[in-house]
């Protein structure tokens, strides 16, 4: 039967290069989610470097006014869109379906798809630095600062563009996880069995599906705008360019409980592993999380207490963050006595966790000030906003981050980093990265703004922001530490066997790295930490040693083929979005493209040679 | 606790087909789509520019109401269609898609001349005004939808004639038909919100 | 085996028809409730359930979600709620709701024409405290508590032709006026009374020729902060001094006998969005 995919047959290989390009496996997909997004994590630490250099001195000159702007606009932009929301992806797609006893995702097509997507619009989004100016307005590109009066050229475009090709990433995949979640689960796995990591991704990807559409249509609105002569954000035709706050917003504030989720979601795992404890109050934590992802769509103008909005806007919006406040402070006793009476192991996953409690806490603390309103009219676009974004960014988000490389880096390679570059590397990060940040409160309080390129002396400000550059040459070391020893653990690192740190969910039952079918037979769970309670049982058994797992066994578990189309569509969207931007033959092209990839993809069988 | 669904031979945690969950989960985040759309509509409304058109003068409910009962009447075909493949019968399925598909172009044939009436009559463009910005972008959203729904439901009637889509019980074509229905429910809210509340509150029939 | 697809009352195509005659018929009615007028004060609630329903059907039938799993229900139901949310909370910030600028009847009457353009400035009031002034109640713009201050109000009964007083708001804090639209007659002596119901802007009230003058006027009274934001130029045809908040005043003067006018506050930057046709009527 001629069809197209026969006209390019289906891939096979699930090795090499092509192997690569065309896989649909949840663990290799991971992978490339993690080392591209890693990639994007030091570039976007680059861009800050030359932030730090600038500001280290009064009246510095390190790079232009202009450069300067696209740098923090950048730096912000691609730390959290191209750093942390694709590397907590490496993780929901590493981990998730190890953790729920599933073979891989619900739409392991799809899943390719979100991750091309992201890899083809990362690069897009970074390409404006070579092709006439990255956005430049700082990451939340306020109106009318970004109409095509005040922001000519194509920057703002890379940003409306850019940002709404990775939405249809980020959407598409959170689609994926929830679908997976509740539809995959090993039997006898209820909710309230789940690990937390489950639960907390369940909650990132129900709030990327809500949150998402509504900065995508502010985006839409700015582009129609800037390219089209709109009015949306025109206050000549009458329009308010408050409103684009309010869009952005509304999704900002969801987004940034995206971002902190997942390290909450990690930390909670690595937590009773290294405590040698159940989790304490495991209830009140999945609450807590979900309580969260609620509260957060009712928070979003405590981002706007200095627009006017009004001192009833602003007491209800300040009331509604500090409760806020709370479900979070619950879940750091629940850390807290978890650790307490455990038997702890302070190896580098652990380290990391326990740096993330501290941390957040400070940055948690900085963000309770800002709720109280009037309080925040002083904070506002200083630095100590830049301290408080910081210390539960990186803190928060970035520690939980590589405690969760440490911890699953053997499950997914089947070595083992190096413990003692690890607690360096810790080490390093941690004292840098309070160096670096702690400072900025001073700076705040002192009054210096937020996106300011330079300074005079007189203000008093050049001791601690020389301070504040210093530190990130710290950070910076124990950042280079670490992948110094990722690639030298890739080659010679201790084999690290199946379950290397005696843990307790279910990825640890099976080899390391997983066979391409992750379980030889999928397991029934019981109760919470099930893998930990077969273990005490004394039955964690066959799947335990790595029997019954060699290469040659199992053909009677059938995996979904490999496919060309997720990365066919993913250009064809690629190259859309260019098209919008420069011809519109090729906007053409490119959405012809995609849908050609639509239409070969739903003829393709999920496996290929089906013989059903 | 897994079921095995009827439809697909494997199991799921709750029974339910995977796609089914995964248009249903869609469909509410197009919720906020389409939200953050009227919305914006609803902030702006009012908001003129002297000498321009403004609502009152362009909209014409005789034309809108017909094209709602159109569309209106497109989703009882498409639960038709539905019913005849979810029955095994192709030949009335593809009768009634066909209907369906039919029904879509009509209303976007009448979206299209309610949108060059006002440029070309009004002099109402996406530029003019607020309300021709909000206006065309919300309704041009809806039919973008509508057109990618007529799309899909075409493709659904030519691929009947080579693969077979009484597997599982009609699912692609069920999917399809929450797509559908989604996007009239959602023509429901704009006709109310832009066509008749402001045309009845002012009495300017 | 417990499926999705047994339900226990599946509807028959029957079913399906009577309900498409129901949306229909439910949609003509819709239509003809716009022709009766005594039913206009009660239009948005009428049409709000009449769509509701018409939504119910189509999403608990057509789209089967009373026979399904709860579950669907729960993922529609929820980004439903949350996206009604959003643009409440958005009408509210804004507000438009109630007296603002949608669903109220002044701001679509005044577009087609209808009615007196003598509104009372209690939508400025109530506006007011819709978003929490907190400073000193303002009495009601529509009476003349205010002591009418240096503001230059030739007497209501001069000596000329009977003259209309037109009184004009601001919308509290937001920097528009409350009217889009204001009339006189050609040839009248009429005096525009504007009463600034803000509790900290300061504006003023300027007859300008329609067009680009208001710009070029507003762009010029932005150096003129000795003169209340009034520049010098022949094509102002009349305009009231500065007006503090919580104070009104007045200038009279005479409708021009023909031409667009438009009117629009000169206080700097407030002339991108407090501005409004000015129609002489004959």
């Amino acid at each position: 039967m001629a069809s197209i995919s026969n006209v390019l047959r289906r891939p096979t290989s699930t090795t090499g290069v092509w192997g690569w390009i065309t896989t649909i496996d949840h663990k290799k997909i991971g992978i490339m989610y993690g080392v591209s997004s890693f990639t994007f994590f030091l570039i976007g630490g680059l861009e800050a470097f030359l932030i730090r250099l600038q500001l280290a001195r009064p009246e510095h000159a390190v790079v232009s006014p202009e450069v300067y702007s696209q740098l923090f606009t950048m730096h912000a932009l691609t730390m959290i869109f191209l750093g942390v929301m694709p590397l907590s992806a490496a993780f929901f797609n590493l981990v998730i379906p190890l953790m729920i006893g599933a073979r891989d995702v619900a739409f392991p097509r799809l899943n390719a798809l979100s991750l091309w997507i992201f890899i083809l619009g990362a690069l897009m989004f970074q390409s404006g630095w070579f092709l006439g100016g990255s956005p430049n307005s700082g990451w939340f590109a306020y109106a009318p600062l970004t109409s095509s009066t005040f922001s000519p050229g194509n920057g703002m475009d890379f940003y409306t563009l850019g940002l709404g090709v990775l939405g249809v990433s980020s959407v598409a995949a959170a689609l994926n996880f929830i679908v997976t979640i509740i539809n995959m689960r090993a039997p006898g796995m209820t909710l309230m069995r789940m690990p937390v990591f489950v639960w907390m991704t369940l909650v990132t990807s129900i709030l990327l599906v809500t949150a998402f559409p509504v900065i995508t249509v502010g985006l839409i609105e700015l582009f129609l705008d800037r390219r089209f002569g709109f009015n949306f954000f025109n206050p000549d035709a009458g329009a308010d360019v408050v409103l684009w706050q309010h869009l952005f917003w509304v999704f900002g504030h969801p987004e940034v409980y995206i971002l902190i989720l997942p390290a909450m979601g990690i930390v909670t795992e690595i937590l009773p592993t290294f405590s040698k404890k159940p989790l304490f109050g495991y209830p009140v934590i999945v609450f807590s999380g979900i309580a969260i992802g609620f509260m957060g769509w009712a928070v979003w103008s405590h981002h706007m207490f200095t627009v006017g909005l009004g001192p009833i806007a602003n007491s209800v919006f300040a009331l509604t963050t500090m409760t806020i406040a709370v479900p979070t402070g619950v879940k750091i006793f629940n850390w807290i006595g978890t650790m307490w009476g455990g038997n702890i192991e302070l190896k580098t996953p652990m380290l990391f966790s326990i740096g993330f409690i501290f941390l957040f806490i400070i940055g948690g603390l900085s963000g309770v000030m800002h709720s109280i309103a009037p309080s925040d009219a002083q904070q506002q676009d200083t630095y100590f906003i830049v301290a408080h974004i910081h210390y539960v960014l990186f803190g928060g988000s970035i520690f939980a981050i590589m405690g969760g490389i440490y911890y699953w880096f053997p499950k997914a390679s089947g070595r083992m980093l190096s413990e003692s570059i690890g607690k360096v590397s810790f080490w390093l990060m941690f004292i840098g990265m309070n160096v670096t940040f702690f400072p900025m409160h001073f700076l705040g309080m002192d009054g210096m703004p937020r996106r300011q390129y330079t300074y005079d002396s007189s203000y008093g400000w050049d001791f601690w922001n020389l301070v504040a550059t210093i530190g990130v040459f710290l950070l910076a070391a124990g950042v280079i530490a670490f992948v110094h020893n990722f690639f030298r653990s890739l080659r010679k690192g201790e084999i690290a066997g199946n379950d290397p740190w005696d843990a307790r969910t279910l990825e640890w039952s099976i080899p390391s790295p997983p066979p391409e079918y992750n379980f030889a037979e999928i397991p029934i769970v019981n109760s919470r930490d099930a893998f930990w309670e077969q273990k005490q049982r004394g039955e964690a058994g066959e799947q335990g040693t790595g029997a019954g797992y060699g290469e040659e066994e199992h053909h009677d578990i059938h995996m979904p083929s490999p496919s060309y189309w997720p990365l066919v569509m993913a250009i064809g969207l690629t190259a859309a979005a260019y098209g919008m931007l420069y011809s519109y033959p090729l906007a053409a092209l490119g959405a012809f493209v995609t849908m050609v990839g639509i239409y070969a993809w739903s003829m393709e069988p999920v496996t290929a040679s089906e013989d059903h | 606790m897994a079921n095995i669904t009827e439809n697909t031979g494997h199991e799921t945690t709750t029974g339910l087909d995977h796609r089914k969950l995964l248009i249903w989960a869609f469909l509410g985040s197009e919720c906020m789509f389409f939200g953050s759309l009227i919305a914006t509509y609803l902030v702006y409304y009012g908001q003129g520019t002297p000498g321009t058109p403004t609502p009152l003068q362009v909209l014409d409910i005789p034309t809108t109401s017909t094209s709602t009962f159109v569309l209106l009447m497109s989703s009882f075909m498409m639960v038709m269609s539905y019913n005849a493949i979810s029955k095994g019968n192709v030949k009335n399925f593809r009768i009634w898609i066909m209907c369906t598909a039919i029904l879509g172009a009509t209303f976007l044939g009448f979206q299209f001349y309610e949108f060059r009436e006002f440029a070309v009559h009004y002099g109402l463009t996406p530029r003019t005004n607020l309300f021709g910005t909000t206006f065309f972008t919300t309704t041009g959203f809806h039919g973008a939808h509508v057109t990618v729904g007529v799309i899909w439901l075409v493709s659904l009637f030519l691929y009947s004639y080579r693969g077979d889509l009484t597997k599982d019980h009609g699912l692609m074509v069920d999917i399809a038909a929450l797509y559908w229905h989604f996007v009239d429910v959602v023509w429901i809210v704009i006709f109310t919100l832009v066509y008749l509340i402001p045309v009845g509150v002012s009495g300017g029939t | 085996m417990a499926s999705s697809h047994e339900e226990s009352t599946h509807p028959t195509p029957a079913v399906y028809a009577k309900i498409a005659v129901t949306l229909a018929l439910i949609t003509a009615a819709e239509v003809a409730i716009l022709y009766i007028d005594s039913l206009r004060g009660l239009i948005i609630p009428i049409f709000v359930v009449m769509s509701t329903i018409k939504f119910a059907m189509v999403a608990m039938f057509y789209m089967h979600l009373k026979f399904d799993n709860k579950l669907f229900t729960l993922f529609f139901v929820s980004g439903l709620a949350l996206a009604t949310g959003v643009i409440f909370a958005l009408l509210i910030l804004f507000g438009a709701l109630g007296e603002g600028r949608y669903g109220s009847p002044e701001v679509v009457s005044a577009e087609i024409g209808h009615g007196s353009d003598t509104h009372s400035t209690d939508h400025g009031h109530k506006e007011t405290s819709k978003n929490g002034e907190t400073s000193a109640d303002h009495a009601t713009g529509a009476k003349s508590d205010h002591a009418d201050t240096k503001a230059d109000i030739a007497s209501k009964d001069s000596s000329t032709t009977s003259t209309t007083t037109i009184e004009i708001g601001t919308k509290g804090d937001q920097l528009f006026f409350d009217q889009e639209k204001m009339s006189g007659k050609a040839g009248d002596h009429i005096t525009v009374k504007l009463v600034n119901s803000a509790g900290a802007q300061q504006h003023n009230w300027v007859l300008v020729p329609a067009g680009p003058a208001r710009l070029e006027i507003a762009t010029a009274g932005m150096t003129a902060a000795t003169t209340g934001w009034v520049p010098n130029d022949d094509r102002i045809v009349a305009h009231t001094e500065l007006i503090n908040p919580g104070e009104s005043g007045g200038v009279t003067f005479q409708v021009p006998s023909e031409g667009a006018y438009e009117f629009v506050c000169t206080f700097p930057g407030h002339s991108f969005t407090m501005f409004g046709a000015f129609e002489i009527t004959q």
